[in-house]
């Protein structure tokens, strides 16, 4: 028994040591791979906490048949994904709510605005010649012919290397693109065909360039007269492509100051050290020794909590905080449901032994129900969350989940070790240590107050 | 022995008091107060750099078609910059003033926001404040620029006259976007989450690099704008004409949800709570099972736990606290928790149906909540102890999801030892069959207790 008890404890310090190993190196594995998070402990953060912008768009779906509705939706996604990459916001997520939405969350962004601009926009890229129509001139697309057949010069026909470049003799930006080979051909013969005329540049039906044609041009050509941050927008865009559903909205935006974000991270740091040491300190006063040997799992279970949280990884959230802390004071419950069943086999005057082995027993049906519904709650909340897109729900939920199950696991293993550990020396005959007056006093449990 | 039975009726009847207190706090408009998740609209916090009256700038968005809008002034202290030196491209910029922001943060250990005003046609406003101190900073980058001035840090605010700022420059001149902008004539303001000194700033930009800058300490006004949901351009449309009115204006903050959105979340949210009760029950009646009519005590549970969830609503109903969806996720997690008081209270029930069954069910749950109130009580405090240091160390954004939990607890606990398993007991000898005997249909008289 004793010896049994010695390897667990053994296994407990591993763990803890593996525990603090994974919390303080920085760069310590998890186990989906994902990359750690750019703070000293190498938390993930969720928008809230590391700061930043969440929006959400709707598909225009109007112009899409039902069946491919999901390819659209895709389409979208990947080519929103393109633009966000391109424009250099790190760790961005880009999600489907519903049917028809597109949450994306942005990090630490500072100016929305250009976001959204570079977000919402359909980016179909036209190229169009004037015609003259009883003196009004009008601009309709340019076509060549392909493979037998006329079709029009748009967006598609680009390679994706788009690039801002600046003219040698002005130094003005301009957005320098090259076409495929069938974009070529049809370059070729409307350029050919436009020589001395204008030759508009459209993006989403809007007049963004009309150079006029100086010579038959093949495979490249340059959108000129655009400021810095459009040419950098339009190159974005070129190279991400065209949406193939015209966004709405966004119809949720929420914006989390970065700086507020780590403000919060702070505050909720010292409250939770301060949550904790109060609870240690409530534990050892009404419960003597059993309390510190809780104090002790109770440390130990916040160690194996942050490790879980970088292990899995778990992107912490203010209420995912939230819910850490209050699974802490879960945590606690599991104790004191054990501590007032050993107090009571230890009143009828049972020996330590015997009381811890009964108060365990005693206490566990209530222990596992109550933590099982706990458990069957944060399912549903981290399904709605999932079905929301809402990382603070989720957040919440897989915190307070994980903090439910391995509460159990503290109470269980490690603070019955520890008791166990205490059975055959001098402590287990002093009953005052565990909270309970001399043998002498004893009587049954049922007329204990 | 303390007796939590007999005298149930007037447990229900301080709860009944509550949750219709909380039904009447309902009823009467404005009903709840909502947060923005769930009733859709818009959100935003406007900073001028001028003064602006509450009064003008209520009408201003009325003509723009917010008439209904709620307003809250209030004034932001700020330091503004002058004659910066920054780079044209908005993305150069951006990061410059990122990376001001983060110096500035580190060396104040205090949070800062950067706020650049980029109105068309911005005219220096520096003449147009009076009283308030400003520092000319040497073009030399030493740490200690003009040290006889710094004393007067602490001018009083809001002395500023609005007849001053004339801008008649400020017409149709909208064709200088902000991104062409040559640098030098941009306004920043600095926000520090602190008092700061004049000083302290002035010296720290020395050191950082940026010279022959104007800093200027005052107190701009703010306006926290709560109105119907505005569309990203129809932003910028705001922006436009309050700037046209009022000086250059900024977005401290700006949240928009459509009603799509909301409603979608009202509804999961409703069918999160649904699954967790349907959950709760089945499972209890699992874990009961063994008990005669095992699923009275998941029923009972979860007459408890909407008990809770009442009276946080109706807590939250009668002082008129904001319901956001953090407080959904307060609602959950007490419906976790007040199961957990719940069942411990059971579980002495099938215990005691084995052990002492020669009891009827009333002596029963006297006997288990006698038994189990020290634990009841001590793990609830334990709980409200990093609650209440949440509470009062975890920040202003956290407030109203804490006072829920902390709402919700109390119910719980109260809900576990006096409601609960007195509605088993109420149950089994037909106390609701009495409580409706005037209704005319027929009701079969349930047993009473042994």
């Amino acid at each position: 028994m004793n010896r049994r008890n010695l390897i667990i404890l053994a296994l407990i310090v591993l763990l803890v040591a593996l525990g603090l190993a994974e919390v303080l190196v920085k760069n310590a594995p998890s186990i989906t791979g994902g990359s750690p998070g750019n703070n000293t402990l190498g938390m993930r953060l969720g928008l809230d906490l590391s700061g930043g912008t969440r929006l959400v768009y709707q598909a225009d779906l109007s112009q899409i048949g039902n069946e491919s509705v999901s390819e659209a939706m895709k389409g979208a996604m990947d080519i929103i994904t393109r633009r966000v990459d391109a424009y250099g916001v790190s760790e961005a997520t880009i999600q489907k709510l519903g049917s028809n939405e597109i949450v994306v969350q942005l990090p630490g962004i500072r100016d929305v605005n250009a976001a959204i601009k570079l977000i919402g926009t359909t980016a179909q890229l036209e190229f169009k010649e004037q015609k003259d129509e009883n003196g009004n001139l009008t601009w309709i697309p340019a076509t060549g012919i392909l493979n037998g057949q006329q079709v029009a010069l748009t967006g598609q026909y680009l390679q994706r290397n788009a690039k801002v470049v600046f003219t040698p003799n002005t130094n003005q930006p301009e957005v320098a693109f090259n076409f495929n080979s069938e974009g070529a051909t049809l370059f070729s013969q409307i350029t050919g065909r436009l020589i001395g005329k204008p030759l508009g540049i459209f993006l989403d039906n809007q007049l963004i360039s009309s150079p006029t044609v100086k010579a038959q041009i093949g495979a490249s050509g340059v959108i000129e007269n655009i400021p810095l941050d459009e040419a950098r927008n339009l190159a974005i865009l070129l190279n991400a492509g065209a949406l193939p559903v015209p966004l709405i909205g966004p119809i949720e935006r929420t914006s989390v100051d970065p700086t507020l974000g780590a403000d919060s991270i702070h505050k909720s740091l010292i409250a939770g050290m301060v949550g904790l040491i109060l609870v240690i300190v409530f534990m050892m006063l009404y419960y003597r020794l059993p309390g510190i040997l809780a104090g002790a799992a109770l440390i130990i279970y916040g160690i194996l909590m942050l490790a879980l949280f970088k292990l899995i990884p778990v992107t912490l959230t203010l209420p995912g905080i939230a819910g850490f802390i209050l699974s802490i004071g879960m945590a606690v419950d599991a104790n004191v449901l054990i501590f007032e069943r050993l107090k009571e086999e230890l009143r009828a005057g049972r020996v330590l032994g015997v009381a811890v082995e009964t108060g365990f027993n005693r206490a566990w049906p209530a222990i596992r129900d109550s933590n099982i519904t706990t458990i069957i709650v944060c399912i549903i909340l981290y399904w709605v969350g999932s079905a929301l897109v809402e990382p603070q729900m989720q957040g919440f939920a897989l915190t307070l989940g994980i903090g439910v199950a391995l509460s159990m696991f503290s109470a269980i293993t490690i603070t019955r070790t520890f008791i166990r550990l205490l059975v055959g020396t001098n402590v287990a005959d002093n009953l005052p240590l565990f909270g309970v007056p001399k043998p002498a006093q004893t009587s049954s449990p049922k007329e204990q107050g | 022995m303390l007796d939590f039975v007999s005298k149930r009726k007037w447990f229900f009847l301080l709860s009944g008091l509550i949750i219709i207190a909380g039904i009447i706090a309902l009823a009467l408009p404005p009903h709840l107060n909502l947060g923005l998740e769930f009733s859709s609209g818009t959100t935003m916090t406007l900073l001028f750099e001028r003064p602006v009256a509450q009064a003008d700038l209520r009408s201003a968005l009325a003509d723009l078609g917010h008439p209904n809008a709620i307003i809250q002034s209030s004034s932001q202290d700020t330091f503004l910059l002058q004659g910066l030196a920054l780079p044209s491209g908005l993305t150069e910029r951006d990061q410059e003033e990122a990376q001001l922001a983060d110096n500035l943060q580190t060396k104040f250990t205090t949070t800062v926001r950067i706020v650049e005003f980029t109105a068309p046609g911005n005219t220096t406003p520096g003449n147009t404040t009076s009283g308030n101190n400003t520092i000319e900073n040497t073009p030399t980058p030493t740490v200690n620029t003009t040290p006889g001035n710094n004393t007067l840090g602490n001018t009083t605010t809001g002395n500023t006259t609005p007849g001053n700022t004339t801008f008649g420059n400020t017409t149709a001149t909208g064709s200088t976007t902000a991104g062409n902008n040559t640098s030098g004539n941009t306004t920043l303001a600095l926000i520090f989450g602190k008092p700061v000194a004049l000083s302290d700033v002035s010296s720290e930009l020395g050191a950082l690099g940026y010279t022959g800058i104007t800093i200027q300490e005052t107190a701009l006004d703010t306006y926290f704008v709560r109105t119907k949901t505005v569309s990203t351009a129809e932003q910028a449309q705001i922006k436009q004409a309050l700037e046209q009115k009022f000086g250059p204006m900024e977005y401290l903050d700006f949240t928009t949800i459509s009603p799509e959105v909301s409603g979608q979340r009202v509804k999961y949210n409703i069918y999160a709570i649904i699954a967790a009760a349907v959950a709760i029950l089945l499972y209890m009646a699992w874990a009961f099972r063994k008990l005669a009519s095992p699923f009275r005590y998941g029923t009972c549970a979860i007459v408890a736990l909407l008990h809770d969830v009442l009276i946080m609503l109706a807590v939250f109903a009668i002082f008129r606290i904001q319901v956001d969806s953090m407080f959904i996720i307060a609602v959950l997690t007490i419906i976790g928790f007040g199961v957990n008081n719940v069942i411990v209270v059971f579980d002495r029930l099938r215990e005691s149906n084995v052990v002492a069954s020669r009891f009827n069910l009333g002596t029963r749950v006297n006997m288990g909540i006698t038994e189990t109130i020290t634990r009841s009580v001590n793990t609830s405090l334990t709980v409200l102890f990093t609650l209440f240091a949440l509470y009062a160390f975890g920040g202003s954004t956290i407030h109203n999801f804490m006072l829920a939990l902390i709402v919700g607890i109390i119910a719980s606990t109260y809900s576990s030892l006096f409601i609960a398993g007195q509605l088993l007991v109420s149950w089994e000898s037909g106390d609701f069959g009495r409580l409706f005997s005037w209704l005319p249909i027929r009701r079969q008289q349930s047993k009473t207790s042994r």
